[in-house]
């Protein structure tokens, strides 16, 4: 397995009034192609700022971060954006959609925006995201009509609109039932074993058990990054 | 269709309401702007092609010493280009049972070969026969006159019938329903038949070359010196400009002010479109942040932005433009038929649908790009933090002393509107803005009518009689010595219009008006130096056109003024108001010794004991009687009401269009009271839902945003009363300048208007909020809490 993301002595301090805080200290990290990760710890303990720095939406104070052989850190605005909608699916806890696009429309701004997939082709890829998320029949339908679930079987799918090697998730099921949750949780490791690599950050304890590797993250450092299910139940009992 | 145009349709269509007020607020600025453009191009040219176009002479000599050879003459001289004999003078006709007015006569030599001086065929005979007459299409306005039945006409003192066969289109003449003359044309036979005049005596013809008024001043100086050096007496010699409509001042005073109005109204529409924008960009952040999560450059979220104002403009110009276009022929033809011309231009310049594009769709572009640029700027992570409104660092209501004067529910209104503090700026200064333009209409109308009050109350006489030539003194007042309702009489050598200063002229087009000294007939109101002291030097005063015609010379300074042939000094001793054409004011006596030694006098001028409507009305009716049986030649009797009339009636088409387009400009800082309160209400749907559920019933609810709305109005209202108050005064000197030849209008204050400003200001504001805030309340509590 290579190594897909690379994080080297990466710090990432915030400026502010009362002071500096710390976000990320020292921070190194590798993660293989096709792995299944789990990023776990307190509110505060850095789970979001270090999905920010893989993703390029945040800067690092220090350090490197590397994926796909690329230092994006070194990257301006308009690299980041190129490269994030080829290379990184995106997922957010409220969906965040746009309320005024269909479903099949949110799909087809985001593979406007990329230009990977050929325009002949986007209506047949819409579709088939569609029906693999287990959609396809809300295609036509605006967000605010569709259950959580719904939504974020469709955000999910607009991530994999380009084709990304890598799906990032910040809190995913954090906003749905348990149900609910257990089926987006399947529906991303159908996208690893598709060959995916997933980076979720989660507070859900039974969802653990799907990870190959969980990383808990406490006062902005990792505090142990170990390989599931075993370590899992540590993690469970101290972290979430 | 590409993804970043539907997001941006998407986008229009989510905000129904919002988009639909900016951009009917865009349609109304543009629409007006459009108007004005188009109407400003159809008319300049139109107005000048139509008097061009006529070939108007540039001169005039009056000999009784002219024959028909010198005519054929003239025509082989290769520096003359057209030469006629166009005789003319000045009668009365009756245009109405017992009304009589003026009638500028012609007697032209070519109908159907016209080289110069054109008038066109309109309806019924073009030619008259012998013994009848052709009228100027615009005395039908004013009169009861038809064709192929006669009309009374008085020519001296002598009244007769004269068939009326057509109606000719003269548009070189000022139009009818202004200056209250009627035009008419005879065949030269029928003019020496009705006038008893010998025919020939006045020529009229074009130089060749003639770049400027100098040249054809220089050239009639020059044909004035052969007549006379080939024996001919000479009456009268007068360069004329060729270029320039008798009432074009009106045009161009007309389209500066509205042109402006709609201008602003315009440029206050596209702030609103970057209101909208701004508004839809602050609640869109997390979006943008969203869209550059997925890949999306600043290039694309600039796109996207771009294309929805593109839209939006779009459509308003599609809507906008052939508006324009239309209202811009209306107001065209309306203008037209004011000052009696025709509408030529069928087609449009490609530049001026240019113009209402760029005004359509750039104007709104440039002002919400900083906006745009901004947001699209907007860094993902930031973007994504953003949680809409920003809490205000506000004092609590106990801290404000004068919190506890207040209800809750007005304290509430009052924070809130103070809340988005960017905003209520941007919106109070356009309602202010909107306020000040629709007040400053009303006071320079007001500034106008005073004007025309002091006019008024400068005309002390009732009841004036204008004589076509001069008389003996006692002649003329012993014709009407034992009228009954007669307080004071005076007669004066020249007087008030155009006919007057034709009749009595010191040169350069400046009338001369002998009177009293110690007139109580007249009282213009000095805007420097003294009225005329008697003494035995000679003293001059002048009216504001005189004084600009002759450069603005200091009081006190010695003009040099030609009085019957005769240069002689006269010392400036005073300058007076007077909506007149430029008039010289001499002491009767003086004129008499320098150039009137038979003290001869051309008008009479009544002050009536009852001066009440009905008793002038018989004092006139009495003079009528008086000058019918008489064998003077009257010019005009005229009351002092119907001067005012004709003075009127000049600036009457300025004062309704000023306060239609003032309304304009209300009616789009009212749509964007209306816009900026939709925004507030969307934007605090949430909080709707809280007070809902706080207990807030929806007529409560809806009071807090008409009280926000009613406090914004209110503060609008006073801003745009005091920006009113220099733009008024600004407003009143352009107008003095174009209408009394560079003298200030008098500033007034219209409480009518203040009146109606604050009605209609508050009226807009409740409209404004009051439908918005029903709508809103309409959302289900749950629904108001969920929305994000």
């Amino acid at each position: 397995m290579t190594n897909l993301i690379q994080l080297q002595q990466v710090s990432k301090i915030y400026e502010s009034d009362a002071g500096q805080f710390s976000a990320l200290k020292n921070i190194n990290l590798q993660i293989g192609t096709g792995e299944f990760v789990a990023i776990i710890g307190r509110s505060g303990s850095g789970k979001s700022t270090l999905l920010n720095v893989l993703t390029g939406i945040d800067q690092p104070s220090h350090g490197s971060v590397r994926v796909q052989q690329q230092m994006i850190h070194q990257m301006n605005e308009s690299q980041l954006a190129s490269w994030r909608g080829r290379t990184m699916g995106i997922v957010f806890q409220f969906f965040q959609l746009i309320p005024t696009l269909t479903i099949a429309e949110n799909l087809a701004l985001a593979m406007d925006f990329v230009n990977v997939i050929p325009k002949a082709k986007r209506g047949q890829r819409i579709h088939q995201l569609l029906q693999q998320v287990g959609i396809e029949k809300q295609a036509n339908k605006f967000p605010a009509s569709l259950s959580g679930g719904e939504q974020q079987r469709a955000a999910i799918a607009r991530a994999m609109a380009n084709k990304p090697d890598v799906i990032v998730a910040d809190e995913p099921t954090g906003n749905l039932d348990s149900q609910t949750a257990e089926s987006i949780m399947q529906l991303f490791k159908d996208l690893v074993d598709q060959g995916k690599t997933v980076l979720v950050v989660t507070h859900e304890q039974a969802s653990l058990k799907h990870f190959h590797r969980v990383i808990r993250l406490h006062d902005g450092e990792i505090q142990d990054a170990a390989s599931a299910p075993e370590p899992v139940t540590a993690v469970q009992q101290e972290a979430c | 269709m590409n993804m970043r145009l539907k997001k941006a349709l998407s986008d229009i269509r989510f905000y129904p309401g919002r988009f639909t007020l900016v951009m009917l607020a865009l349609i109304i600025g543009s629409w007006g702007v459009g108007s004005v453009l188009v109407s400003y191009f159809v008319l300049s040219q139109d107005l000048s092609a139509n008097f061009v176009n006529t070939k108007p002479p540039h001169a005039m000599f009056i000999s009784a010493d002219f024959k028909p050879a010198d005519l054929s003459r003239l025509r082989q001289n290769p520096a003359i280009e057209s030469a006629e004999f166009r005789d003319y003078g000045i009668y009365r006709i009756e245009v109405k049972p017992d009304e009589w007015v003026p009638l500028r006569l012609y007697g032209a030599t070519e109908f159907e070969q016209q080289s110069l001086a054109y008038f066109y065929e309109q309806q019924g005979q073009f030619h008259p026969n012998k013994g009848a007459m052709v009228i100027e299409r615009n005395g039908l306005l004013i009169s009861d006159i038809e064709i192929g039945k006669p009309v009374n006409i008085r020519v001296g003192n002598r009244s007769m019938r004269i068939p009326v066969e057509g109606v000719i289109f003269d548009p070189a003449q000022p139009p009818a329903t202004q200056d209250h003359f009627i035009f008419a044309y005879v065949d030269q036979t029928t003019f020496q038949q009705i006038t008893g005049e010998a025919i020939n005596q006045r020529l009229i013809l074009r130089y060749r070359q003639a770049q400027n008024d100098a040249d054809i001043q220089k050239q009639t100086d020059a044909l004035k010196s052969q007549f006379m050096l080939e024996g001919k007496t000479i009456r009268v010699s007068k360069a004329l400009q060729p270029n320039s409509h008798p009432h074009q001042w009106q045009l161009d005073s007309l389209i500066l002010m509205l042109g402006s109005i709609c201008l602003l109204a315009s440029l206050m529409a596209a702030i609103l479109v970057s209101q909208l924008m701004n508004s839809i960009l602050a609640k869109q952040i997390r979006q943008i942040a969203v869209l550059k999560a997925v890949g999306a450059k600043q290039s694309h979220i600039l796109q996207i932005y771009l294309l929805m104002l593109l839209l939006l403009g779009c459509i308003t110009a599609l809507i906008a433009v052939p508006l324009a276009v239309f209202s811009g022929y209306g107001i065209s033809y309306g203008v037209s038929m004011a000052l009696n011309f025709d509408v030529l231009s069928t087609s449009l310049p490609w530049w001026i649908y240019s113009v209402l594009i760029i005004f359509s769709v750039g104007l709104p572009i440039i002002l919400s790009l900083p906006a745009i640029v901004k947001a699209s700027r907007v860094c993902i992570k930031a973007g994504l933090d953003d949680y809409g409104l920003v809490q205000t660092q506000a004092k609590p209501m106990q801290e404000i002393p004068w919190a506890n004067r207040f209800s809750p529910q007005f304290l509430f209104a009052l924070r809130n509107t103070l809340r988005q503090r960017k905003r209520v700026v941007v919106t109070l200064l356009t309602m202010a803005l909107g306020v000040a333009i629709f007040s400053t209409g009303f006071n320079v109308r007001q500034s106008l009518f005073v004007m025309l009050q002091q006019t008024k109350a400068s005309m002390l006489y009732d009841v004036k009689v204008v004589l076509q030539n001069s008389i003996n003194d006692s002649q003329l007042r012993n014709l009407f010595t034992d009228l009954e309702n007669i307080r004071h009489t005076e007669t004066w050598s020249g007087g008030q219009g155009v006919i007057q200063s034709e009749m009595n002229s010191a040169g350069r087009g400046v009338g001369i008006t002998a009177l009293p000294f110690d007139t109580q007939l007249q009282a213009s109101i000095m805007l420097g130096g003294r009225w005329l002291s008697g003494s035995s030097d000679n003293e001059l005063m002048m009216n504001t056109w005189a004084w600009k015609a002759y450069e603005k010379p200091d009081i006190g300074s010695m003009l040099s003024i030609t009085l019957q042939g005769q240069a002689h000094q006269f010392k400036l001793v005073g300058v007076i108001e007077e909506f007149d054409t430029a008039k010289f004011f001499i002491d009767q006596s003086r004129y008499q010794q320098l150039a009137n030694p038979q003290a001869k006098v051309n008008s009479i001028l009544f002050a009536a004991k009852q001066n009440d409507y009905d008793a002038i009305v018989k004092l006139q009716q009495q003079i009528e009687q008086r000058v019918a049986r008489s064998d003077l030649s009257v010019l005009s009797v005229e009351s002092q009401a119907q001067r005012v009339k004709v003075i009127y009636d000049h600036l009457d088409i300025i004062l309704v269009s000023l306060v239609m387009f003032a309304l304009l400009v209300l009616i789009v800082s009212a749509l964007g009271m209306a816009s900026a309160m939709g925004i507030n209400i969307m934007e605090r749907s949430r909080e709707i839902g809280v007070l809902r559920a706080m207990g807030a019933t929806p007529r409560k609810i809806r009071s807090v945003f008409v009280s926000e709305a009613l406090i914004i109005a209110v503060l609008s209202i006073s801003l745009g009363l005091l920006i009113a108050w220099p733009l008024s005064a600004s407003a009143s000197s352009f107008f003095g300048n174009l209408i009394l030849g560079g003298t200030p209008l008098p500033f007034a204050f219209s409480s009518n208007g203040f009146v109606i400003t604050f009605f209609t200001t508050l009226g807009f504001a409740w409209i404004a909020s009051y439908f918005p805030a029903g709508s809103a309340t309409k959302i289900s509590t749950k629904e108001a809490l969920a929305y994000e």
